[in-house]
C-alpha cells in the first residue's frame, strides 16, 4: 500500500495498487503546481515468453503541461529492476520527450523528468521486470476408443507471488494466443489456453539396454512401453506455437461415456514441426525376446607368443515380437553395439541411428509373432575389450 | 524537488530540509588577514559559480573543476578548504587564479593538525578586491554507465536502438547546476582514488601522481561549455561526444544536479530501423540441460549481427560497454522480451553481435553416426601400437522460427587428425572447424563429415 501525502494536507491512501504513479507537473522554477493526479492502468499485459523474465506493460494517461514535467513512479511490497522499467510515448512521441530519469536513494521509486511542448493528454507504455510471477506448463489429453486421435488441452498455471493485484490483465504466454485474466496478490490460476483435437501415432518401443532379454525367466510380466507420439505441426492442428515442457496426463474415453486415466509423462519442449513422445504405460500383450544365436570368430591375429592379439566375429541375433493384441501394431525395437561394429545382415529394413544403436520398426499382425533376425561383425577387437 | 519529495512522505518541512540540503561538505572559508595584525578581517563563503564533473567509467575517479570567486585583500590571506565526509584525493586539490593571474600567486599549503580533511592555501595577493578562480581535485564515489534498449520490429530484419547515460553518485557531495562530462576509454591509475581519500591529508603526493594528475587534466580538457549553456533548457539534454586522445568524451548539454545518493539517466542515442542479421552461434557443449535438450538437440544462442557504422545509422562515436536489454515489437505496438547480456565496447566500424541469449526453437543435435578402428599397426613382438579411428558425425540444425536465419557452428577436434567432406574455407584454426549456413524459415540442415584420429604410433603430431 502506499501512503501520498500531497500539499494541503490531502492525503490519498491508494490501497489499490502498489504500484503508483504520481504526477507532479513543475513549473520552471521551484515552486511547483502540485496536480494530484493517480492515473489509472489503462492497460495491463504480462509477457511470458521468456522464461527467465516476467515482463510488464502498462499503459497510463498523464496530463501534462508544457514545459518540464516531473513523474514519479514508485513500488512498494514488489520487486523491480529500477533500471529496467521505460516509459514510452504513445500519442505524441514527438512533441513529448523523456529528458531525464532520477534514482532517489534507498527507495523503489524514479522520476522522469519529461519535457511537452503543450499540454496535452499523453497514453504512455510503463514496462518492467516483475519478480514473483512463476508459471508452468500441463497437457490434459484424452484418446477416442480406437487410439486415433486425442483431444489436447494446454493449460498455464500462473502463481502471483509479486505482491501486486493484476487486474484485466493480458498475458501473452509465446505458447498460445494472449488472453485476459485476473491475477490477485498470492493467487494461483490455471487456464486452459488452447484445446484441438489431434491425430495420434502409438508406438511401442523395446529397448535392449532396458527391458530383459528372456521374459520366460522372468518371475513378472516384462511389459513393453507404450508411447504417444503427436506431431506439433499445422498438418495436424497444432504446430502455431511450440509446446512448453510440462506433464502431460493422458485418458482413454470407455464405453460407458467416461473416460479413464492411462498414466502421465514429462513433456519435452517441441518447436514448430517438432514431435513429442509422451509415454503412457507398458504392454503386457507385447512379449519381446532377443537371443543371440550364434558366434563366430572370423578373424584373428597372435603375437610372437601365440597369444592373441586382434579379432573380428560374427553374431546372429534373433529377436521374436508376439502380439497377443487384436490389433496389428508396429513395435521399434532398439539394439546396442560398441565400437567398429557393422550390420551384415538383416530379415528387417534397420537404422543405425548411432555409433552405438541400431533401430528396427516391425509390423506385427495381431495374434501372430514374428522373428526378426540380423547379422553383426565386430572388428578389430583385442581381448576383453575394443581399440579405439 | 527534494523537499516535495519529502513533504509527500509526510515528514516535517525542517527535516526534509535538513535532509536534502546541500551538505556543505566542501566549504571555503576565507580569512583575510593582516600581517602583523590577529583580527579576521575577512571571513566569506563564496558559493560555486560553476562546477564541471568529468567521470570516467573504467577507474572511480572524476576529475572536480569548480570555479568560485573570492573576494581577496592585498597582502597575505589564508583561504580554508575542507571536504569532510567526502571521497575526495587531497593529493589532487590544485588552486588556480583565473583572473589576476600575475598578482595572486598560492605561497604554500598547509595541512593542518587535528584537521584531517582540510587544508589551508596561504595566499599572496596584489590586488584587492573579487578573483575568479578555479579549484580542481579527484573525488571517487562518482560514475557512470551505458544501457542500451533494442527492439527488433516484428519481422526481427530491423531494430530500434535507444541507449541510455546514466550518472551514479555516492561520493558524499551534492554537485547543483553541473556540466557532466563522460570519459569512454581506460585509463592508468596508479593508485586508487578512493584509497587515495581514506588515508586523508597526510599523504604525500608522489612524484608519479602528479604526473598523472597533469595528464589527466591535459585529457580533461580545460574549457567549460559556453555561457549560453547555463539556462536550463526546456528540452532533452542532447549528448555532445567528441575525440580525445585515445578515449571518447560525451557531454551532456546544459546543467544538471548531481545529488548525492541520487543516480540520473539520460537518453543518449535513438536510432530506428537499423537492419539487423539474426545470426547464431553454437560451440557445441552444454547439451543435457534443464531437460531442454529434446531429441533434436540443444538451444543454440542467438545474436542480432550489425555493425557500428553508416550502412546501419551508427558509426559516428564508439558505443560504451553496457547492459542491452533485447525486446521485440508485436503487431499491435507492444512489446515482448527476448533477452538481455553485456555488450562489449564496440570501436567506429567495428562488427557489433548483440547476444539475445538461447532460443530454444533453434536447435543443434551432434551424433556419432558411426565409428569404426582401421589400419592396427603391430610393434615386434607382434602387439598392436597404433591404429586408425575414423567417425563419421553428423550436426544436424532444426530452424523452427518463422525467419531465416544464420548459423555458425563451431567444433574442436584433438590429437592427429585429419577431416574428410570438409572444405578448407571451412577451418577455422589447427584444431576447429567452423561451419556456417544459412537456414530458411522452419527449415533444417545436417552436415556429415569424417575425422580419421591417427591413435598411439600412427599418431604424427
Amino acid at each position: 500500500m502506499v501512503k501520498a501525502v500531497w500539499e494541503g494536507g490531502f492525503r490519498k491512501a491508494a490501497a489499490v495498487s502498489s504500484l503508483v504513479a504520481i504526477l507532479l507537473v513543475g513549473m520552471k522554477t521551484s515552486a511547483r503546481v502540485k496536480l494530484a493526479t493517480l492515473p489509472d492502468r489503462a492497460f495491463l499485459s504480462l509477457s511470458l515468453e521468456n522464461p527467465s523474465r516476467s515482463f510488464v506493460q502498462e499503459e497510463r494517461i498523464l496530463t501534462l503541461q508544457a514545459g518540464l514535467n516531473e513523474v514519479d513512479f514508485s513500488w512498494q511490497g514488489v520487486r523491480i529492476d529500477a533500471s529496467a522499467v521505460l516509459i514510452e510515448m504513445l500519442d505524441h512521441p514527438d512533441s513529448v520527450k523523456l529528458v531525464a530519469v532520477r534514482y532517489p536513494p534507498g527507495e523503489d521509486a524514479l522520476v522522469w523528468e519529461i519535457v511537452s511542448a503543450e499540454p496535452v493528454t499523453e497514453r504512455v507504455r510503463v514496462s518492467y521486470f516483475l519478480n514473483g510471477i512463476r508459471e508452468n506448463y500441463s497437457y490434459a489429453a484424452v484418446a477416442d476408443t480406437e487410439e486415433t486421435r486425442l483431444d489436447w488441452r494446454q493449460y498455464i498455471r500462473i502463481e502471483n507471488a509479486s505482491g501486486e493485484r493484476l487486474e484485466n490483465l493480458i498475458v501473452h504466454t509465446g505458447i498460445a494466443d494472449p488472453y485476459q485474466t485476473e491475477l490477485e496478490a498470492g493467487e494461483m490460476r490455471k487456464t486452459l489456453v488452447n484445446k484441438e483435437r489431434i491425430p495420434l501415432r502409438k508406438r511401442f518401443v523395446w529397448d535392449a539396454a532396458k527391458k530383459p532379454h528372456d521374459p520366460s525367466k522372468e518371475k513378472k510380466n516384462v511389459g513393453v512401453p507404450i508411447f504417444y507420439v503427436i506431431e506439433n505441426s499445422s498438418a495436424q492442428a497444432l504446430g502455431r506455437y511450440p509446446l512448453r515442457a510440462g506433464k502431460v496426463r493422458v485418458y482413454q474415453e470407455d464405453a460407458h461415456g467416461s473416460n479413464a486415466f492411462l498414466g502421465e509423462d514429462w513433456g519435452r519442449y517441441t518447436p514448430v514441426n517438432g514431435e513429442m513422445e509422451i509415454q503412457v504405460g507398458e504392454s503386457r500383450d507385447i512379449v519381446v525376446t532377443r537371443k543371440e544365436i550364434s558366434r563366430v570368430r572370423n578373424f584373428e591375429r597372435r603375437d610372437r607368443d601365440n597369444r592373441v592379439v586382434l579379432y573380428s566375429e560374427r553374431s546372429v541375433y534373433e529377436v521374436t515380437i508376439e502380439n497377443f493384441r487384436k490389433e496389428e501394431c508396429e513395435v521399434r525395437v532398439l539394439d546396442h553395439f560398441s565400437e567398429s561394429w557393422s550390420v551384415i545382415e538383416s530379415t528387417h529394413p534397420w537404422e543405425k541411428v548411432d555409433s552405438r544403436t541400431l533401430r528396427f520398426d516391425v509390423p506385427v499382425p495381431a495374434g501372430d509373432s514374428v522373428p526378426l533376425r540380423f547379422t553383426i561383425e565386430r572388428r578389430n577387437l583385442v581381448p576383453g575389450g575394443a581399440l579405439g | 524537488m527534494s523537499a516535495e519529495r519529502s513533504r509527500r512522505r509526510g515528514e516535517p518541512r525542517g527535516a526534509a530540509r535538513n535532509r536534502w540540503r546541500f551538505s556543505l561538505a566542501v566549504t571555503l572559508v576565507l580569512l583575510a588577514t593582516l600581517a602583523a595584525d590577529s583580527r579576521v578581517g575577512l571571513v566569506t563563503l563564496p558559493r560555486r559559480d560553476e562546477v564541471q564533473l568529468t567521470i570516467y567509467n573504467s577507474a572511480d575517479i572524476t576529475l572536480v573543476r569548480e570555479r568560485r570567486t573570492l573576494t581577496l585583500s592585498e597582502g597575505t590571506n589564508r583561504l580554508e578548504f575542507s571536504w569532510a565526509g567526502t571521497l575526495i584525493d587531497p593529493t589532487s586539490v590544485q588552486f588556480l587564479p583565473l583572473t589576476h593571474r600575475d598578482d595572486v600567486s598560492v605561497r604554500d599549503i598547509s595541512f593542518p593538525p587535528g584537521a584531517p580533511n582540510s587544508l589551508v592555501w596561504i595566499l599572496h595577493s596584489e590586488v584587492s578586491g573579487p578573483v575568479k578562480v578555479e579549484i580542481s581535485y579527484f573525488t571517487s564515489g562518482l560514475n557512470w554507465g551505458s544501457d542500451y534498449e533494442a527492439v527488433l520490429d516484428p519481422k526481427a530484419a530491423a531494430m530500434d536502438l535507444n541507449s541510455y547515460v546514466r550518472v551514479e553518485n555516492h561520493s558524499g557531495e551534492t554537485y547543483e547546476d553541473a556540466q557532466v562530462r563522460l570519459v569512454v576509454g581506460t585509463i592508468h591509475l596508479v593508485e586508487k582514488i578512493a584509497d587515495l581519500a581514506r588515508r586523508g591529508g597526510r599523504a604525500i603526493p608522489p612524484k608519479v601522481q602528479a604526473k598523472f594528475r597533469n595528464a589527466v587534466q591535459r585529457t580533461a580538457g580545460i574549457e567549460f561549455l559556453a555561457e549560453a549553456e547555463k539556462a536550463v533548457p526546456p528540452a532533452a539534454p542532447e549528448i555532445i561526444k567528441e575525440g580525445l586522445s585515445e578515449y571518447f568524451l560525451y557531454t551532456v548539454s546544459g546543467k544538471h544536479k548531481v545529488e548525492d545518493g541520487w543516480s540520473v539517466r539520460w537518453p543518449n542515442i535513438s536510432v530506428r530501423d537499423i537492419p539487423v542479421e539474426n545470426f547464431y552461434r553454437d560451440r557445441g557443449g552444454g547439451i543435457e540441460r534443464r531437460g531442454i535438450e529434446g531429441p533434436a538437440g540443444h538451444p543454440v544462442r542467438r545474436y542480432l549481427k550489425l555493425k557500428n557504422d553508416e550502412e546501419h545509422k551508427l558509426g559516428s562515436e564508439p558505443l560504451p560497454d553496457g547492459t542491452v536489454h533485447v525486446y521485440q515489437r508485436r503487431q499491435d505496438g507492444s512489446r515482448l522480451f527476448l533477452g538481455s547480456s553485456h555488450s562489449k565496447y564496440i570501436p567506429v566500424d567495428q562488427d557489433w553481435e548483440i547476444e539475445v541469449g538461447e532460443d530454444p526453437d533453434v536447435l543443434v543435435k551432434d551424433v556419432e553416426k558411426d565409428k569404426q578402428v582401421e589400419n592396427v599397426v603391430f610393434n615386434s613382438r607382434g602387439r598392436p601400437n597404433g591404429y586408425d579411428v575414423h567417425q563419421l558425425r553428423e550436426i544436424s540444425i532444426t530452424n523452427s522460427r518463422p525467419f531465416p536465419i544464420q548459423i555458425e557452428i563451431f567444433r574442436d577436434f584433438s590429437g592427429d587428425f585429419t577431416l574428410e567432406g570438409v572444405s578448407p574455407a571451412e577451418k577455422y584454426d589447427l584444431d576447429t572447424v567452423r561451419f556456417r549456413r544459412r537456414i530458411a524459415a522452419f527449415g533444417a540442415e545436417r552436415i556429415s563429415f569424417g575425422v580419421i584420429t591417427r591413435k598411439g604410433v600412427r599418431a604424427r603430431r
